[in-house]
């Protein structure tokens, strides 16, 4: 046998070596120091999901009775608007629906492995030369394993509570087994859209359109009781002897595996184009999505998942028209940068949708009701209003190219936002105006808008967060000192504002409450104007 | 234009951070017509000088004048005659190259916003990106903008933080020039900057900024910062 030239030798080596190269037990060699956490940070975290189970329980029990046929409704709304006791039993079913939606799909978004990799950004940002697919299946196939057993529990929570508190498990049913699917479903449609998203390089505002459409088209059906027809159908209960009721869930369990069947090969053909730049930019996606869901900033978390605006665009026809100065050229910047941020509109005009079908659903007349959803709701519609303020607060030296001085230039920046706010208030504060027969709330709607919008304004100028600060430990996790009172600072004002209008709503009468109204927001305005701008 | 009265007026500015300086106190008076340089090592503190007198930095004592009477930074009067291009990149956000422009052109109130924003546009070699948002462009071509957008509206007196910096060097050429005409015309001027070439050919008096502020001429200021002996 001749000896192997020295060459060939070292040929050999190399492939030799290139053969019992792993890469992917390389990958799992860096990852897992990283990926493994303490035994007590695991118990922490699973006693924060309990305590946080309960009380998603709690509040829909909560919900639950609030909105049951057997709570009296209010008694100041028009009759007829009202529809009485036994009206719509599946509404209950429908709100846990919507709120289990929510929280699902947003979960969804959030921990979707193969598109944002939340588990193995690491693994996606590493150029191996490796194949990603399978790692891709099995995550894909994990996540609407998860999704299905998430939804599943949801299912059967509403059917034992809403069964507990209403006493009529048979209308539920039906919902139920809805809610059963809504989690594959919801989890295969955002890696779908997510994985599209990532193919053409940027992200879409279609999932959150999508939540708040669901939202808005659920409350709208039952608001004219085609819901309360689709879900209403008082199917027999579980364990009842009749053969239809057997018939009903097993049909009813083909159709959530199907869903879940579907949707798996939905999500698995849409993943099998993603290449490593697209999963390494998923990464990064994942975290700021991460980051700002830690910070509470729900305008940060819709941003994140809204598209990017266009690379180029013509000239607004706005600005040639109406700009005639400096204070005209900033109010006008302003309603243009915030016309052409991805979603805010869509997100606008769905709180406003929200808000208009609040007081026509049955059950949601209580007032206290009514006042929580007008709180709630006014306050993500001034938030989102003055998400334009929000961008251009951080460049505070930008006003400084027009020819305005700096309390001007604010006045100016209020504009659009208190337009916006007043327009929401007098739509949907109007409608309860005319359902109720209470004039001055039409006429503190305005003022209400005002103000709210001027809060928001406000709080889109205070200053960042400083997270290289002192930090201090909370159930959402480090957390910089202040942060908390920093961040709810504009909605505590928004609220001080909006409690005129809480009083007539809970009965107040007599137009004193307008005169506090006008001073109330008087004083939020100038609160806003004195708020220092970012620096 | 040496002998005019004063347009800015400074007089023992100290800057700093927290309570502390970082160069030298500072005292000058710049005229229309003039173009002050001022160079100095990194971390010197030339840029922290003209944050401050532009206000948009606290000083730590000392004064700015303008026109005879204290600086307001947040007025209108001193935003109206003070164009300032930093090197933070500043636009309205959500508005075009184009629009940008248009806004600050209308915002002065120029009789023909349009032709002067095509002109600038022209100038600063932004034809192309005009339907673009900033953001989408190079760090270049958005130090160009800010640049067009400065010179797109009237000011007095203008205060540059190293423009050549990210300019190719027939932009920093048409840029000296361009100083050197608005001076001509009456405009005053503060650059910051680096380049020894760009300054002997735009500025008519030098600041050197160190724990001392010294002033010298742009030749000797320019031999300087390159370490050669002046000519």
């Amino acid at each position: 046998m001749s000896r192997p030239e020295a060459g060939q030798a070292r040929s050999a080596d190399a492939r030799a070596t290139t053969s019992e190269f792993d890469p992917w037990r390389r990958v799992r060699q860096i990852t897992r120091p990283r990926l493994a956490r303490p035994l007590g940070e695991r118990l922490f975290e699973g006693y924060i999901m309990v305590f946080y189970l309960i009380v998603v329980v709690a509040m829909g029990g909560s919900l639950l009775h609030f909105t049951s046929a057997q709570t009296q409704p209010s008694t100041f709304l028009l009759d007829s608007v009202i529809v009485g006791p036994g009206g719509i039993p599946a509404l209950p079913a429908i709100c846990l629906m919507v709120l289990a939606l929510v929280l699902i799909a947003s979960w969804g978004l959030l921990t979707v492995g193969p598109v944002s990799a939340s588990r193995a950004d690491l693994v996606w940002g590493l150029q191996l030369p490796v194949d990603r697919q399978p790692f891709l299946r099995g995550t894909v196939r994990r996540i609407l394993l998860k999704a299905l057993l998430a939804s599943s529990v949801v299912a059967v929570v509403v059917l034992f509570a809403g069964s507990a508190i209403v006493g009529d498990s048979a209308t539920l049913l039906s919902a139920c087994v809805l809610v059963a699917a809504i989690g594959p479903a919801g989890a295969a449609a955002a890696v779908v859209v997510q994985a599209r998203s990532r193919a053409e390089g940027d992200t879409t505002a279609v999932a959150g359109i999508a939540l708040w459409s669901g939202a808005v088209l659920l409350l709208a059906g039952a608001g004219t009781g085609l819901t309360a027809m689709a879900l209403g159908v008082p199917f027999p209960v579980v364990g009842g002897d009749s053969l239809a009721a057997v018939a009903i869930v097993a049909a009813s369990a083909l159709a959530v595996v199907a869903t879940a069947c579907v949707g798996s090969a939905l999500a698995l053909r849409s993943v099998r184009g993603l290449g490593w730049p697209q999963l390494a930019s998923g990464g990064g996606h994942h975290l700021v999505l991460r980051a700002a869901a830690s910070s509470l900033d729900a305008q940060a978390v819709y941003r994140s998942l809204t598209r990017a605006p266009s690379r180029r665009r013509r000239a607004s026809a706005l600005l040639r028209s109406a700009v005639s100065g400096p204070w005209t050229a900033v109010v006008a910047a302003e309603a243009l940068s915030w016309w052409r941020i991805p979603g805010a509109l869509s997100l606008w005009l769905s709180t406003l949708g929200l808000g208009l079908l609040l007081p026509t659903v049955s059950g949601w007349g209580a007032p206290v009701v009514l006042l929580a959803g007008v709180v709630v709701l006014g306050l993500l519609a001034a938030d989102c209003a003055a998400s334009a303020t929000r961008a251009s607060a951080l460049s505070p030296d930008l006003e400084a190219v027009l020819p305005i001085s700096a309390g001007s230039a604010r006045i100016a920046r209020l504009v659009h936002p208190c337009a916006l706010m007043a327009v929401w208030m007098t739509v949907t504060l109007g409608v309860l105006s005319l359902l109720t027969g209470l004039p001055v709330l039409l006429a503190m709607a305005p003022l209400a808008g005002i103000g709210v919008g001027a809060t928001a304004t406000a709080g889109a100028r205070q200053p960042p967060i400083n997270w290289a600060g002192s930090m201090v430990l909370t159930e959402l996790g480090p957390v910089p000192v202040g942060a908390i009172n920093q961040m709810t600072a504009a909605h505590r004002s928004g609220v001080i504002v909006l409690v005129p209008v809480a009083t007539v709503l809970l009965g107040a009468g007599g137009w004193v409450p307008l005169a506090v109204q006008a001073v109330a927001t008087g004083a939020m305005v100038i609160w806003a104007l004195v708020v220092q701008k970012r620096r | 234009m040496p002998g005019s009265p004063a347009l800015l007026d400074v007089t023992a500015l100290s800057c700093g951070f927290m309570g502390h300086a970082v160069c030298g106190e500072v005292t000058v008076t710049i005229a229309s017509g003039e173009v002050l340089g001022i160079v100095g090592w990194n971390g010197a503190g030339k840029s922290t000088v003209l944050r401050t007198v532009a206000g948009r930095q606290d000083a730590l004592s000392g004064s700015v004048r303008f026109r005879g009477e204290p600086r307001q930074e947040e007025s209108a009067r001193w935003r109206r005659a003070v164009s300032a291009v930093f090197d933070d990149d500043a636009w309205f956000p959500g508005l075009t190259v184009r629009e940008h422009l248009h806004l600050v052109a209308a915002g002065h109130g120029l009789a023909a916003p349009d032709r002067s924003v095509d002109q600038e546009l022209a100038f600063f070699g932004l034809e192309a990106a005009a339907k673009a948002f900033p953001e989408t462009l190079s760090s270049g071509q958005r130090r160009r903008l800010l640049l067009a957008a400065a010179f797109l509206r009237p000011a007095d007196l203008m205060l540059l933080d190293e423009p050549e910096q990210r300019l190719d060097p027939a932009m920093v050429a048409r840029l000296g020039e361009r100083i050197v005409a608005a001076a001509d015309e009456g405009m005053a001027a503060v650059v910051v900057t680096h380049d020894p070439q760009f300054l002997t050919r735009v500025a008519g008096r030098c600041l050197v900024i160190d724990d001392d502020v010294d002033e010298l001429t742009p030749a000797r200021a320019a031999a300087l910062i390159t370490g050669r002996p002046a000519e």
